[in-house]
């Protein structure tokens, strides 16, 4: 197994979750994974630096990302469509992150869908680490109060 | 729960589809034993949307620098598969695209939707003929409905395909036809115009306006006959879309009649201005100008003359209630409409050594923004070739945000000097000689939506793009702008400065040298540019936010350079280029088009003899190859001399050289890099 197939093991899962989080809809995520691997294979996939090639896969993802955002499709509501019966927990915070602007889905999704330390997501946005780290929180806290607000019984309204 | 246990929970019920996964690792699998040198190109691998792939003959070593150029005419089909084929000899005309994705193409038998080499007859070419024998010019398709619009003998025509109607909506006239019709939004306060002339000089435009409820063909007339003066008016549309007015021709068209909106014909040269609310339109010449209050429109028009001799640079607040305008060049007046005529507030009169414009006021009609001009480096006489300047204010209109930029003849060079009135008069930033090819306002759409929510961070920031013969500046400014005037008194000065730092990239020093040694400093010929970019003939340039194309002749080739700007993010940047580059070089071509997209795919149309050519740059070859493009697809391009790009589909129209001669055929292809083609080597 070359290095780059070791990384897309690895990585396939997150970087999915990150473009999902972003985008807000799985066709669109898919699209976006799809376009981004493939290029990274096609463009490096003979080297054989695992960090490199999960950074590179990241910067493409979100590149691949922005380009569709940028196409202003319409950002859906971030159930996943019919595919899967989800529960309402899940609902809720789809929607919950749908309700944030594009940068703050993004750093979320960084954080919580794709785990990527405050280190890494300031390399990808270009963002100060410590940056990072403090919208992450204000956007946690924002994100507390839009559900407390709009909680009634366990349910986003 | 905690709000991270939560997300936690989220993560954990999002996971990408099992077919996603293994059709993806399919590829990798598939390919890793096949890699190709990337220098050759890339197979398209997903893009189940692709209609085609097509294989060209790439000439991949000819891209680099260093007197390596791309050669169209090398370029050849191969195993091309055509969405649709006409027959021999026979011009197909792309009309538009339907929702549904299906292109919509006229034949000779009329209009087609054409799919994968099929086409199916929606509307009778003897249908858009009607009784008249005509050619047929361009055809536009409404977007909103299955309708059509199109140039015919001069007449503009709507063919409704639902109702199988067909209606002369403009008919053309003994001193006059029309051209060029197209479906669009008019919105004020610049009046967007559509079409183009004639060869005939005798016409001049039509557009079709959008009302609140559909849209409703109107038929806008520019009057100017053979008079190139006259063509220069500037139509009026009074925002609702119902009524057009046009000054030169002293006439409003409401569907059918013409009738007299003004007593008599205005100055040629006055540039008419209608207020949002279709209340008050003004004209302003040479003599003064007028105030047309337009209360029904079309039937109940009256006119109050305002203006007098030596009264010039009119202004009306949004609110229709204060007019703001110049007197003797010096005298900056505000008439209130609602007070007695005659009481005008003289706002200033002590600056008579300037020129004063009065170009904005704010929608609260609480301020009006002027400016003070004046000769460039103390000189005392200057000639003004082109002069825009915009003003405006934010919602609270606490905040003026203005632009600037004027144009001064020196042969065939253009000065550019760009001015910000920050408080200070000097607060003026004159430019070296170069052309001026491009600016941008960071984050700028509208100065009201710049400023929105923003009232405590007013600071612009500002790019400018200069091509000299031999160098590429690229000029950023930091405004911090807090001025405005209130009835004359000048307010919010604080804080006001010009920053800026610059970069200039020497291009290619070598690479304008022409054979004999010598600089050459011709620039190719191209079509116009949008109306929003400054540019000037002769140099191709658009811009996205995070990049800018420009195309400069040198020599007989064309450079293709792109620049990164001041907004570009520093993760697009890891992928792409930091600094201008020429990224490509065409021998011996003629441009026609350059585009360029926010992910820095960039698309350039260019004849080489009688080789159309499109080239498509993608951002990922740039950071890997250094600068030079090494991937590329190369299309003949005949039947239509554009495309589009950056929406879903790329659609070119083509002549294929292997198939019989004339033959044209339309490709369609996915916009995405991974998907558009498979370049190799023979």
């Amino acid at each position: 197994m070359t290095a780059f197939e070791q990384v897309y093991e690895t990585t396939i899962v997150v970087l999915y979750r990150y473009a999902f989080g972003f985008l807000g809809n799985r066709s669109d995520a898919e699209d976006a994974v799809s376009e981004s691997c493939l290029h990274v294979f096609r463009r490096y996939g003979n080297r054989t630096d695992a960090a490199e090639l999960k950074a590179l896969l990241f910067a493409a993802t979100r590149n691949a990302a922005i380009d569709r955002l940028r196409r202003k499709h319409p950002l859906p509501l971030l159930h996943d469509c019919a595919a899967r019966e989800e529960d309402p927990e899940t609902q809720d915070m789809r929607e919950l992150l749908s309700r944030l602007p594009s940068d703050e889905r993004e750093l979320i999704s960084l954080k919580y869908m794709s785990e990527l330390s405050f280190r890494e997501i300031g390399e990808l946005t270009g963002i100060n680490e410590h940056t990072v780290q403090s919208r992450i929180y204000a956007i946690l806290d924002k994100m507390r109060l839009l559900y407390v607000k709009n909680d009634k019984g366990d349910r986003l309204q | 729960m905690r709000i991270e246990e939560r997300l936690t929970h989220l993560k954990d019920a999002t996971y990408p589809s099992q077919e996603l996964v293994d059709s993806l690792r399919a590829a990798i699998t598939q390919h890793e034993h096949k890699r190709q040198p990337r220098r050759f190109g890339w197979m398209a691998a997903i893009g189940a949307t692709v209609a085609v792939a097509v294989a060209v003959t790439a000439i991949m070593p000819q891209l680099f620098r260093g007197g390596k150029t791309l050669l169209a005419a090398n370029l050849t089909i191969s195993d091309a598969a055509p969405v649709f084929s006409g027959k021999p000899g026979e011009e197909l005309q792309l009309v538009g695209q339907k929702k549904n994705g299906q292109l919509l193409v006229l034949t000779n038998d009329g209009i087609c939707t054409v799919d994968q080499g099929a086409s199916v007859l929606l509307v009778p070419l003897a249908k858009l003929q009607g009784t008249s024998s005509g050619t047929i010019g361009q055809i536009q398709y409404d977007p909103d409905d299955d309708r059509y619009v199109y140039a015919q003998d001069g007449d503009i025509v709507l063919y409704d395909a639902v109702a199988q109607t067909r209606t002369v909506l403009a008919k053309a006239g003994k001193d006059h036809q029309y051209a060029d019709p197209t479906f669009a939004i008019v919105s004020l306060p610049s009046p967007v115009l559509g079409g183009a002339g004639v060869p005939n000089g005798s016409v001049l435009a039509t557009i079709l306006v959008h009302s609140a409820s559909s849209w409703v063909p109107r038929a806008m007339l520019r009057i100017g006959c053979d008079d190139a003066v006259d063509t220069a008016n500037t139509p009026a549309v009074i925002q609702d879309g119902k009524d057009v007015l046009v000054i030169g021709a002293a006439a409003l068209r409401d569907g059918t009649d013409f009738t007299d909106a003004l007593p008599q014909a205005a100055e040629q040269g006055s540039d008419p201005t209608v207020t949002s609310d279709g209340a008050l339109l003004i004209s302003a010449g040479a003599s003064g100008f007028s105030v047309v209050n337009l209360v029904s429109a079309g039937t109940d028009v009256r006119e109050t003359t305002i203006g007098q001799s030596g009264d010039s640079h009119p202004g009306i607040s949004p609110d229709s209630r204060f007019l703001a305008y110049l007197r003797n060049g010096s005298e900056l007046h505000i008439t209130d409409f609602d007070l007695v005529k005659g009481t005008d507030l003289v706002v200033s009169r002590d600056c008579c050594d300037f020129l004063w414009d009065a170009t904005a006021s704010t929608g609260s009609s609480k301020y009006v923004f002027y400016e003070v001009l004046k000769p460039v480096d103390g000189q005392d006489q200057w000639s003004i070739v082109r002069k825009q300047s915009e003003g405006s204010f934010d919602e609270d209109a606490g905040y003026l945000f203005e632009r600037y930029f004027q144009a001064l003849l020196s042969g065939r060079t253009v000065y550019a000097q760009s001015l910000w009135t920050a408080g200070a008069k000097d607060a003026s930033t004159a430019m070296p000689e170069m052309n001026l090819v491009a600016y941008r306002i960071a984050g700028y759409v509208h100065p009201f939506e710049l400023f929105k929510g923003k009232p405590d961070d007013a600071i612009v920031q500002i790019d400018l793009t200069f091509v000299s013969p031999d160098m590429l500046q690229q000029k950023q400014l930091f405004v911090d702008y807090r001025t405005a005037m209130e009835h004359g008194k000048r307010i919010i000065v604080s804080s006001s400065a010009i920053s800026e730092t610059s970069a200039t990239y020497t291009v290619n020093d070598k690479a304008i040298q022409n054979s004999e040694g010598g600089t050459t400093h011709d620039l190719v010929q191209l079509s116009s540019l949008e109306a929003q970019r400054q540019s000037i003939a002769g140099m191709a340039v658009d811009m996205v936010e995070s990049s800018i194309a420009v195309a400069v002749k040198s020599g007989n080739d064309v450079k293709i350079i792109i620049a990164p700007t001041a907004r570009t993010p520093k993760s697009l940047m890891a992928l792409l280029l930091p600094t201008p580059q020429i990224v490509a070089t065409l021998q011996d071509a003629t441009l026609r088009n350059i585009s360029i997209t926010e992910a820095w795919d960039l698309l350039v149309a260019y004849t080489d003899n009688a080789h159309p050519t499109v080239l498509h740059i993608d951002r990922y070859t740039l950071k890997e190859k250094g600068f030079p493009c090494a991937e590329t697809t190369d299309m003949p391009l005949s039947a239509f001399p554009y495309y589009w790009y950056g929406t879903h589909k790329m659609l070119l129209g083509m002549t294929n050289p292997d198939e019989p001669s004339g033959t044209r055929q339309i490709y369609s292809f996915s916009t995405t890099v991974s998907s558009l083609a498979w370049v190799s080597q023979q």
